[in-house]
């Protein structure tokens, strides 16, 4: 039973492997075609050339690019993420630190996100198709859905913050003591991010169980005389969240690049910010490690969410 | 009628949402179902033979009203009592196979929980050790191989015909009264229609329930029902002893209902498969 499972996990991680390989080269190669470098940036426009030509040797991007990739690559294997070249440190501890923050958020937004979409899908559910309730419910999740990210997020800062200013508009989360305040730095940007999740996910549930209660299997276990919460729970709920895990899952793929944008406009000191800023001052090494853990976690998202649509949907794991 | 009809079906007149209006789908129907017998119900698709079927499980739903009349069972105005009262005789007291048992059985539920969980259900005094026995017990009556492995296999991972089977043990599970077969042969071949028939006549002679047996195939009726009724847009336009019925229909459709039939094959089957 559980054969197609494990087969399932280990093609996937020897297939990882192989894309983050490429996900790093081809990072590198687009930092390598941008213009100007490290030390430039830090010198700025008025540098003398021999400042540069100083500074470029220390920071050893005097090498030819391939020779620069092979020793990141090869550090990489033995466990070192190399140096940043801004800060002169190993980038491990930074990226580290702003992804535990990154993960905080993401990770709050999807405890919310997964009981909120689902249940106000089955909630549609149980109301009468296209009916008033129904109608309201999709309308205010596809106008979450179509507005960018940004726009929702500089709109609810401009009400909630600055108008009523109920919340900070920034999410200074480091700077934030105890757990209430955190709450409330995280506020805005965790509904930010469900704002724009939500709509497929309820949808993709609404629709689900809308197909599931008028199924062959559910008016049997009707006309069996089961009673209505056994009729729901056990044979309507595990059918309807197959297409629901999947809608999950394309959301949380969607929050690793999503929650790049959301971390600029709230300045919340995430990894996608610490990217954003690693690729404005050309810090090659903090860019890859960065961007090698978002594609990580989009790896085993996805992963993770094969994984529970193989347990809720016994044809994939036995044959 | 007599003090040993199980169901009584009396006047009844039921109509279907068909786009903007209503259109009838049965016109003052009445039937009984002793103690005991089978009724064969026969007539072509739109006839209103699954519609009466449904009802006389008490379904109800949105696109389909009752315009007059009554089901009764074991005395028990099915549309007058109470929905608890209702729903505790569907799958204890009434068993319904549909036309699609594999389609019946929740993908995500394996054999054995399908089959626990309504007899833990409708035998609540039953201890879980006499569940587990019954579940399997119903399993082998109904032909199923090695019943203990079938339990903890997924419905997808049987086939068709075997679906069919299980959707049967799920309706004999609870000792009913009253089965009610919607088309349980149809769309099925020859060899597995014929093994089906036979099994069910096991099962007549075994169990002593009612049966009524709704099919488009008035042949099927000869190997199995006492009597016959034929549908007619939405009327019973026939009904008496199912020999008399099929060799001797004294209504224009029956007799082209038997017109239609080509099954010298099935005959020879049946007599091949019963002597196996």
């Amino acid at each position: 039973m559980t054969r197609a499972l494990l087969r399932l996990i280990g093609a996937r991680l020897l297939l990882s492997g192989l894309s983050l390989l490429a996900v790093s080269a081809i990072v590198f190669a687009v930092m390598e075609a941008l213009p100007g470098d490290t030390a430039q940036r830090l010198l700025g426009r008025d540098a003398t050339v021999q400042a540069l030509a100083v500074l470029r040797a220390q920071l050893h991007l005097e090498q030819p690019a391939w020779a620069r990739y092979g020793d990141w690559l090869g550090g990489v294997l033995h466990g070192d993420f190399g140096t940043s070249l801004v800060a002169r440190r190993p980038v491990l501890p930074y990226i580290a630190g702003h992804f535990g923050y990154s993960l905080l958020l993401g990770g709050l937004a999807l405890a919310l996100h997964i009981p909120l979409s689902v249940s106000l899908g089955l909630f549609g559910a149980a109301t009468r198709r296209d009916g008033p309730i129904d109608a309201m419910i999709s309308a205010v999740a596809l106008l979450g859905m179509s507005a960018p990210e940004f726009v929702i997020g500089i709109f609810l800062v401009s009400i909630l913050a600055t108008t009523l200013g109920w919340f900070p508009p920034l999410a200074l989360i480091d700077q934030a003591h105890g757990p209430l305040e955190v709450a409330r730095t995280l506020l805005l940007p965790v509904l930010t991010l469900n704002f724009a999740m939500t709509a497929y996910v309820l949808r993709q549930t609404r629709n689900a169980m809308f197909d599931v209660l008028r199924s062959d299997y559910v008016r049997l276990a009707v006309l069996r005389g089961l009673p209505p919460r056994h009729v729901l729970l056990r044979h309507a709920l595990p059918n309807a969240l197959a297409p629901a895990i999947n809608a999950i899952a394309l959301n949380a793929g969607w929050l690793v690049g999503g929650i790049v944008v959301v971390e600029v406009v709230f300045n919340y000191p995430g990894l996608g910010r610490l990217l954003v800023e690693s690729i404005s001052f050309h810090d090659v090494p903090m860019v890859l490690g960065a961007a090698l853990v978002l594609s990580a976690t989009y790896i085993a998202i996805n992963l993770a969410a094969d994984v529970a649509l193989m347990l809720l949907t016994p044809k994939l794991l036995v044959r | 009628m007599t003090a040993t009809d199980l169901v009584r079906v009396e006047r009844l007149s039921a109509d279907y949402r068909d786009g903007a209006g209503w259109r009838p789908v049965l016109r003052d129907v009445s039937l009984t179902i002793r103690a005991g017998e089978v009724l064969g119900l026969a007539g072509e698709s739109g006839s209103g033979k699954s519609t009466l079927a449904a009802l006389l499980l008490g379904e109800t739903m949105p696109e389909r009203r009752i315009r007059a009349g009554h089901v009764r069972f074991g005395g028990i105005d099915l549309f007058a009592a109470p929905r608890d009262t209702v729903q505790a005789l569907r799958g204890r007291r009434i068993g319904f196979v549909p036309q699609n048992g594999g389609a019946s059985l929740t993908p995500t539920m394996r054999i054995g929980g399908l089959l626990r969980s309504l007899l833990r259900h409708h035998r609540p005094e039953l201890s879980s050790r006499d569940v587990g026995v019954r579940a399997e017990r119903v399993l082998a009556e109904v032909g199923i191989p090695d019943p203990p492995a079938a339990l903890r296999r997924f419905p997808h991972q049987f086939s068709g015909g075997q679906q069919q089977r299980i959707a049967l043990a799920l309706a004999l599970a609870c000792e009913p009264d009253l089965l009610v077969l919607d088309e349980p042969t149809t769309g099925q071949d020859a060899v597995i229609r014929q093994a089906m028939l036979a099994l069910l006549r096991a099962i007549r002679r075994e169990r002593h329930l009612s049966i009524l047996f709704v099919t488009h195939d008035l042949a099927t009726l000869a190997q199995l029902c006492d009597r016959a009724a034929v549908m007619y847009q939405g009327e019973i336009v026939e009904t008496g002893p199912a020999p008399d019925v099929i060799e001797r229909p004294s209504h224009t459709y029956t007799r082209k209902l038997m017109a239609a039939l080509p099954r010298m094959d099935d005959a020879a089957l049946a007599d091949r498969v019963a002597a196996q």
